[in-house]
């Protein structure tokens, strides 16, 4: 940005003595010239307002730093004590954490417990088993929970989206009426951490907000939940084929993610009806899906729709025969050598090559095999087989 | 009213309209860029950027990098990017016909072996001469491509050819990038559910000064000498609050050449790197929209305000020229090239805003003020000088200047505070007083220079020798 430009061109708005006095003539003389003197003292003025906040924020945030440094070496201790702490009550459950007697008075500061809560998060994310539970109850003794319901009535986003991370982290299953609400707020943030608060809680049984959920999943939110799930028990994924005709393509798009990487064969009829479905990208991932849960006659069915598709579909189709196709889509495949699309031409040589043994002696006989680009995929692959 | 006082009248009024339309953009850029820094800091606030590095999901990456006469620092530099925290990733480096021992050092380095590939040339390119892999497993991200001398485009455009991936992230070979700098820049592609993100970008800042271990930046400093320091700020203003802002209304047109990321796909059929042009960095950009726009497809150009890859500075007023130079030509000839954008309707924002800005205050901005400084010269010698009038405007936009520079600097101390010693913000707003009298008007010359150059149609690149940074190998 040429943020010195200006000058030089109002100085040229100053040129001709007759002229730069007519530039002014809009307001009389005197009172535009005093507007801008204003000007430049409120600009100056505005300089060393920005100057003096520079240099406080700065000693602000050293004393902060300092300060909660501070308050780690002091509650480390205590998380300490409590990630070992191993009395038990009659019934299996933690009982109180012995604390300092002065420590409740510090934790009258509104400062003091967000220090805590935010250790005891951290320390929660690394433990599991009693020393996660002590966690827990000491959050709980502390009554730091409040302070995470203040959070979600807050008008500001993050502040929401951070009060129902804690209750999450801390495994407070007790709010969840609280928290589900949130699945659908209109902030992106906040809903995330609502629908992964609740798959910690319920586990599968947490998705039950992807029913009537009428805003986007993006990727990442995908992601995030597809690795939440990856933690438990398979036999637990019950009722997802509903999702995959709900109006809303991101869920229906979330729910083929789910059935791929976790392999629910018995899903296949209802993937396969995918192929039908009017958002491409849907059907490209049907492929990708079907391709995990494969069944006899899976890649005639892909292959049935190839024609009709478009080439990144086509490609997907190529890449997941090896896995689902046998030497009888061996035929289709050499017809892809002659595809427009390089690409596919390739991963179908590529593809020949693993469904056939006599793959290369194939490729080497097609009726191109000596021309640009067949002659160099033949090259390369043939390279690839022998690294 | 003689043709002189006509003359002389649309001049005056027509250069106040300017100032005053420039410094109304430069209030709205800083106001409007605070939003969308501060919503993007609440935001990275609860990511977990682990999540992506390990998730078989992540979106699939090629880093290319063109290199051309690299040697003494290309393997060093290769390692560096080779040890980026990134799952799905390739690298491809693009020996661009260097004359010296580039290859054969990546060859040796890298147990690297010529393997028979073939290449879809779906955007024509120089001939390339090979392509090599690693013979050893620890490598089997990397690819180095050799081929004939072309420039940096038609080197990228050899390496988007190439290139495996969903995304391809362009940078130059030399910059040192963030250990998490393609997790950053990888998750606004995946955000979008309205729109297809096309590009992305980050923040480049200036390494100078600042230690370098194993390829890694492990200290930052301000740059002790002048020229890299007011860079420094320069870089701030421009990426903190300018590309912010205009990220914000989706209005980018540049994505800095240095670091980049974009939709492969769409950049295969916009029709890769224009190699006839120094400033393809944002004329890809700007096909890009165009193709979108065509098309009717609904895009997003984003940008993470973190500072996720850093690069040298020019540090002589020779190589500065010559960059500065460069930037002019390169801006003129996307502009020129795609002047049917100049306030066509039919491009909405593309065509309304952002073209009509960067023509105006972007590349005629140092014209305006070289032709200024003639007009003041003469008439000063005339003495036809309100001098008083002179004094008020000039110090009115001096001191408009401090305002927006020390913004600058309040914005980032309060977000990423890379520069945390007293010391070093005292000496960044000091430099920023020198900057109107001793940097500013360097810029402008070069600026003009490349005028004068676009004019005698020279096209060449410009050398770019780097002092090298302080590196403090292990």
């Amino acid at each position: 940005m040429n943020l010195y430009a200006a000058p030089l061109h109002i100085k040229m708005a100053s040129i001709p003595g007759r002229w730069g006095e007519d530039l002014l003539i809009a307001l009389p003389r005197h009172s535009a010239q005093k507007i801008l003197i204003i000007l430049i003292f409120l600009f100056l003025l505005a300089n060393l307002v920005i100057l003096i906040f520079i240099f406080s924020f700065q000693a602000y945030r050293r004393v902060i730093i300092k300060q909660t440094e501070k308050l780690h070496r002091k509650y480390e201790h205590i998380i300490g004590m409590a990630i070992f702490h191993e009395e038990e009550s009659a019934d299996g459950l933690s009982i109180d954490i012995p604390i300092p007697v002065n420590f409740q008075n510090q934790m009258l500061i509104k400062f003091n417990r967000q220090v805590m809560i935010d250790l005891l998060i951290l320390a929660k994310k690394n433990f599991s088993g009693v020393a996660s539970q002590n966690l827990k109850q000491l959050f709980l003794q502390l009554s730091l929970q409040q302070d995470a319901l203040i959070k979600l009535k807050n008008h500001r986003w993050y502040i929401k989206a951070k009060g129902i991370q804690e209750l999450s982290i801390m495994d407070l299953s007790d709010f969840q009426e609280d928290i589900f609400p949130f699945t659908s707020h209109p902030n992106d943030l906040v809903r995330m951490e609502a629908q992964s608060a609740l798959i910690n809680f319920s586990g599968f049984e947490g998705l039950k907000f992807l029913n009537n959920l009428s805003y986007p999943l993006n990727d990442w939110q995908q992601m995030a939940l597809l690795k939440l799930i990856s933690k438990l028990p398979p036999e637990s994924f019950m009722g997802i084929a509903p999702w995959l005709d709900s109006p809303n393509d991101t869920v229906v798009i979330f729910a083929l993610k789910l059935i791929q990487y976790n392999h629910r064969y018995e899903l296949h009829h209802q993937v396969a009806d995918c192929l039908q479905h009017k958002n491409p990208l849907i059907r490209e991932l049907a492929v990708s899906a079907l391709a995990e849960i494969y069944q006899e006659g899976t890649a005639a069915l892909v292959i049935s729709r190839f024609n009709l598709e478009s080439a990144s579909f086509q490609l997907t189709v190529i890449k997941a025969l090896p896995q689902i196709g046998t030497s009888d889509q061996v035929s289709f495949l050499m017809d892809q050598l002659a595809n427009e699309n390089n690409e596919i031409k390739l991963a179908a040589a590529r593809c020949i090559l693993q469904l056939d043994p006599d793959g290369m002696d194939k490729l080497e006989s097609s009726q191109h095999a000596n021309e640009y680009p067949l002659q160099e995929i033949i090259l390369q692959i043939k390279g690839e087989k022998a690294a | 009213m003689s043709w002189q006082q006509i003359l002389f009248g649309f001049i005056t009024y027509g250069i106040m309209l300017y100032s005053v339309t420039l410094v109304f953009f430069y209030l709205f850029i800083g106001i409007y860029s605070i939003g969308e820094t501060r919503n993007y800091l609440h935001k990275n606030s609860f990511v977990d950027y682990n999540l992506m590095a390990s998730s078989p999901q992540a979106p699939t990456i090629s880093i290319i990098a063109p290199a051309y006469n690299e040697g003494p620092n290309i393997v060093e530099n290769v390692r560096s990017l080779l040890s980026v925290y990134y799952k799905n990733l390739e690298l491809i480096v693009v020996n661009d016909g260097s004359k010296d021992d580039s290859l054969s050092l990546l060859i040796e380095a890298y147990h690297l072996k010529k393997i028979p590939f073939f290449i879809d040339q779906q955007i024509p390119t120089k001939t390339v001469r090979g392509v090599y892999k690693s013979t050893h497993p620890i490598y089997d991200k990397l690819v180095v491509v050799d081929k004939e001398n072309g420039g940096k485009a038609d080197a990228l455009n050899v390496g988007i050819n190439i290139a495996s991936n969903k995304y391809i992230t362009c940078i130059d070979v030399d910059c040192i990038l963030e250990q998490d700098a393609l997790l950053k820049m990888a998750k606004p592609f995946l955000e979008e559910t309205k729109a297809r993100v096309i590009a992305s970008g980050g923040v480049i800042r200036i390494a100078n000064s600042c230690t370098i271990e194993a390829g890694r930046l492990t200290k930052v400093r301000l740059p002790e000498q002048f020229l890299p320091r007011i860079q420094t700020l320069e870089y701030i203003r421009a990426f903190l609050l300018g590309r912010m802002a205009w990220s914000r209304l989706n209005g980018l047109l540049l994505i800095s050449g240095a670091f980049g990321a974009f939709d492969r796909e769409i950049v295969i059929k916009a029709g890769g790197y224009n190699p006839h042009t120094v400033g393809e960095d944002m004329e890809l950009v700007v096909r890009m929209r165009i193709y979108m726009e065509d098309h009717g497809l609904p895009y997003k150009v984003t940008y993470i305000p973190d500072p996720l890859c850093w690069t040298e500075a020019p540090a002589s007023f020779r190589i500065l020229g010559r960059q500065r130079n460069r930037w002019t030509r390169g801006t003129f000839e996307t502009l020129n090239l795609h002047r049917k954008l100049f306030f066509n309707r039919k491009y909405g924002l593309l065509g309304m805003l952002s073209y009509p800005y960067w023509f105006f205050f972007e590349y005629l901005a140092p014209i305006v003020e070289f032709l200024g400084m003639i007009f003041f010269v003469l008439f000063s010698i005339c003495g036809n000088i309100n001098w008083s009038n002179f004094l008020i405007l000039l110090a009115f936009i001096i001191a408009f200047g401090y305002l927006y520079s020390s913004f600058a600097v309040l914005m980032e101390v309060m977000t990423y505070n890379q520069y945390k010693r007293k010391r070093d913000v005292i000496r960044l707003l000091v430099t920023s007083l020198l900057e109107p009298f001793i940097f500013h008007p360097f810029i402008v010359w070069s600026a003009i220079r490349g005028n004068i150059d676009l004019i005698n149609k020279k096209s060449s690149w410009g050398e770019m020798n780097r002092q090298g940074f302080a590196r403090k190998e292990k």
